[in-house]
């Protein structure tokens, strides 16, 4: 028998995510039983993360080399592709299921059962982490929908909370809509070029390849454009967001929108786009920035504003692969990581008020701040970051998109980038002020530690990667690099 | 063996398609819709299974996508049958048009 070393990774994982539904047989404690399960959870995102990051991980053996197996003899199906931009999604899949993970422990609501959902949690990832290494477009598609199901039942996990089962019966139906539209990609690929391995197809999409595959692309781009929640195919995000809880809100912000940029990416890089589909992804970027953000702006409830303010941030990664050069791909990548640190960061801030203040309209957090300080100002770390002041991490990556969108020729994107930002800033600030200002006049009344650790944790890490942004930079950079190997 | 010309696949295959979008539109039914999602996964596995009937070079991975695409989709589609129940449990209705509360 053969062990392949890649696989390592995805083993505690997928093992977690088999057995902690196991654990609703034993005659234990519910709260031991939560407690086991939040353990469990929170080790195989550990030894994930850890095995990433060893010296023989995959993050340094990808750096020199692309790794590509296949399991089967002389099959082309389930294939393994690992490279530098797989790498690179992989750690910021796991860091936010860690992050949740450790939320969840104390953060979860009663009624809901720990087991479960952590089972859950890690299938997700699991599904992420197999969508990242496979090589060929059926497992792909295998992958993609693991990750879909897992996310469609965390985000109705209160079960009998109306608004979440709204939520995720109207995603699911639209997510179906578009892993259909991916099929019917898939089929035009394979019947152009005869190939679903990656390796094949950037073969045969190297040459001058016919319009229907084109159309093919498109259509793959749309299923991507639908999971990363960008503009015409944005409108189950704020519901979803506003209906599910707080730790699924981050992990649906965090990692799975980041699922839809890793295809957007791998297409990318197998293939070549017509000049058109780049034109279309940034007349997409410019739309789902601006929608976002007058929409944000509209909001009374302070998590759908956030949620809003997600959409728009999306558009600014997508900004990144309008630009096509090494700078502005490498420059979605670190925006992508760094909308995965500052996006769960505010909404599990916003988490933590919601448990003293009780709800996250703007009456109810009106002078929130004073009761809780470290929550809010990493609440304020999480918002300067996203507005994009200098010393955090957002900055650095919406500068570099700028500088990118410039290099590349396209003025007008960049300009629509600035004055978004400028846009932003408007609802930003109102939130800070809600937050600050006025009294409750009630005593100060701090969430427990294991609430607060995940918090600080994510608001150091926005502070770290704003001061010393270049290791990660150089990492990108060679995962966009990559991807553009051999393209003009 | 003899089949028939890969125009009439592909056109069953769109028209699937279109019924069941058509059908996801109108009817206003949670079993329908599902459905409906049901017959445009179809469509697009008979789009597959024909180009793979008339590829250039015979081979058996488009088959075999077929089998995972399908077994793939089962699972999708036991999933939404399994919400719609925790929907009908709680609104004792089917009616799609119930679940209006999340509106900007």
């Amino acid at each position: 028998m053969v062990i392949y070393p890649e696989l390592v990774p995805l083993l505690p994982l997928l093992l977690s995510g088999i057995a902690l539904p196991l654990t609703a047989i034993l005659r234990i404690d519910e709260k031991l039983k939560r407690n086991i399960a939040c353990i469990v959870a929170c080790i195989a995102h550990a030894i994930a993360m850890i095995l990433l990051f060893l010296p023989t991980g995959l993050v340094w053996v990808t750096q020199k080399e692309v790794i590509v197996r296949s399991f089967i003899k002389g099959s082309i199906l389930s294939t393994l592709y690992v490279d530098s931009i797989s790498t690179f999604f992989m750690l910021i899949f796991f860091l936010v299921g860690l992050i949740v993970s450790i939320y969840s422990w104390r953060g979860l609501e009663p009624g809901i059962r720990a087991e479960l959902y952590y089972a859950l949690i890690c299938l997700l990832t699991t599904g992420m982490t197999v969508l990242c290494m496979v090589g060929d477009f059926i497992s792909f598609f295998a992958a993609w929908e693991l990750l879909s199901i897992s996310i469609y039942a965390l985000v109705c996990s209160k079960r009998d909370d109306v608004l979440a089962m709204e939520a995720a019966f109207k995603y699911m139906m639209l997510s179906c809509i578009a892993a259909i539209l991916m099929i019917y990609g898939l089929s035009i690929l394979y019947g152009y070029t005869g190939h679903f391995d990656f390796i094949g197809l950037q073969r045969a999409l190297s040459a001058s390849i016919p319009y229907t595959v084109h159309l093919a692309l498109a259509l793959l781009i749309i299923t991507f454009c639908f999971k990363a929640a960008i503009v015409p195919f944005h409108t189950w995000a704020p519901d979803v967001y506003q209906a599910s809880i707080d730790p699924i809100t981050a992990l649906l912000s965090g990692a799975t929108t980041k699922a839809g940029v890793y295809g957007i990416m791998r297409l990318l890089s197998i293939s070549r786009l017509s000049p058109e589909l780049i034109l279309s992804l940034g007349v997409l970027s410019v739309a789902t920035m601006t929608i976002g953000n007058l929409s944000a702006i509209l909001q009374r409830d302070i998590k759908r504003l956030l949620a809003y303010s997600s959409i728009s941030h999306m558009g600014f990664v997508i900004m990144g692969f309008a630009t096509l050069n090494p700078l502005g791909l490498a420059a979605a990548l670190f925006h992508s990581l760094n909308h995965a640190i500052m996006k769960p960061l505010a909404f599990l801030s916003l988490g933590n008020m919601r448990l003293i203040a009780g709800d996250t309209t703007e009456e109810k957090l009106r002078g929130i701040g004073r009761r809780m300080p470290v929550t809010t100002m990493c609440l304020m770390v999480s918002l300067l970051s996203l507005m994009g002041i200098p010393g955090l991490n957002g900055f650095v990556s919406k500068f570099m998109l700028i500088l990118a969108a410039f290099h590349a020729g396209l003025v007008w994107l960049a300009i629509a980038g600035i004055v978004n930002s400028a846009i932003a800033v408007a609802y930003y600030i109102r939130v800070m002020q809600i937050v600050l200002r006025g009294t409750s006049g009630a005593a100060k009344a701090e969430v427990p530690m294991s609430l607060l650790l995940p918090v600080i944790a994510l608001a150091v890490m926005c502070l770290v990667l704003g001061i010393i942004p270049a290791p990660v930079i150089s990492w990108a950079l060679s995962a966009s690099e990559l991807a553009l190997m051999g393209k003009p | 063996m003899m089949h028939a010309p890969f125009a009439t696949f592909a056109i069953t295959s769109s028209a699937l398609l279109i019924v069941g979008f058509w059908a996801l539109i109108v009817k206003r039914d949670a079993i329908r819709a599902i459905m409906a999602i049901e017959i445009m996964f179809h469509g697009a596995n008979l789009l597959l299974m024909s180009f793979t009937l008339y590829a250039v070079v015979p081979d058996v991975t488009g088959w075999s996508a077929i089998i995972v695409l399908i077994s793939v989709e089962a699972c999708v589609i036991a999933v939404m049958l399994a919400m719609v129940f925790n929907v009908f449990r709680r609104y004792r209705s089917l009616d799609t048009a119930l679940l209006r509360r999340l509106r900007w």
